[in-house]
């Protein structure tokens, strides 16, 4: 199974701020990546 | 998809969006919105690379499937809003992970209305809670 170093994910919250991802859930994460807004 | 959250939060799934918008910019855009999940930027997508989200080539992006799912929302009243320069050619896609970074999921969009149903996505889930 692929395995993703969610620690290196270099992902900012809309303040600007590095986030580590998994403080934001406990057992799945669905990450959905858009093409654009709107 | 938000219609469907709530079946998300009963299976433990949080949500997260990711855009390669700046953060000011999705700030704005979700004080708009109030989209109910967790949004997150990549502006220099390195986690659209991680995750091997390329280009497009402009025959996908164009795709005859493309333009009949932007005239079904346009005929719904959907208004285009610009929220700055945005890469047309950037593919999407959604990805299942667990907290140890195990990949349970993965759809990369082929084009723009290439995505999975919510209810693809909460069968994958049901399976990835069902394996040993």
């Amino acid at each position: 199974m692929e395995k993703i170093g969610l620690d290196q994910l270099p992902l900012l919250d809309l303040d600007g701020k590095q986030v580590k991802v998994q403080d934001h859930f406990d057992h799945y994460l669905l990450l959905i990546f858009l093409r654009h807004l709107a | 998809m938000k219609s469907l959250k709530g079946e998300f939060d009963r299976r433990g799934v949080a949500i997260a969006v990711v855009s390669f918008a700046e953060p000011a910019k999705l700030s704005h855009y979700q004080k708009q919105h109030r989209w109910p999940f967790i949004i997150l930027a990549d502006p220099d997508r390195v986690a659209y690379g991680v995750f091997a989200l390329r280009r497009l080539s402009w025959l996908r992006v164009f795709s005859p499937a493309t333009l009949k799912v932007y005239w079904r929302l346009l005929r719904e009243g959907m208004k285009r809003e610009h929220y700055g320069k945005d890469d047309i050619y950037q593919s999407g896609g959604d990805f299942l992970l667990d907290r140890e970074g195990n990949l349970l999921f993965a759809h990369r969009s082929q084009d723009p209305a290439d995505r999975p149903a919510a209810a693809k996505l909460l069968e994958a889930i049901d399976s990835s809670a069902r394996a040993p």
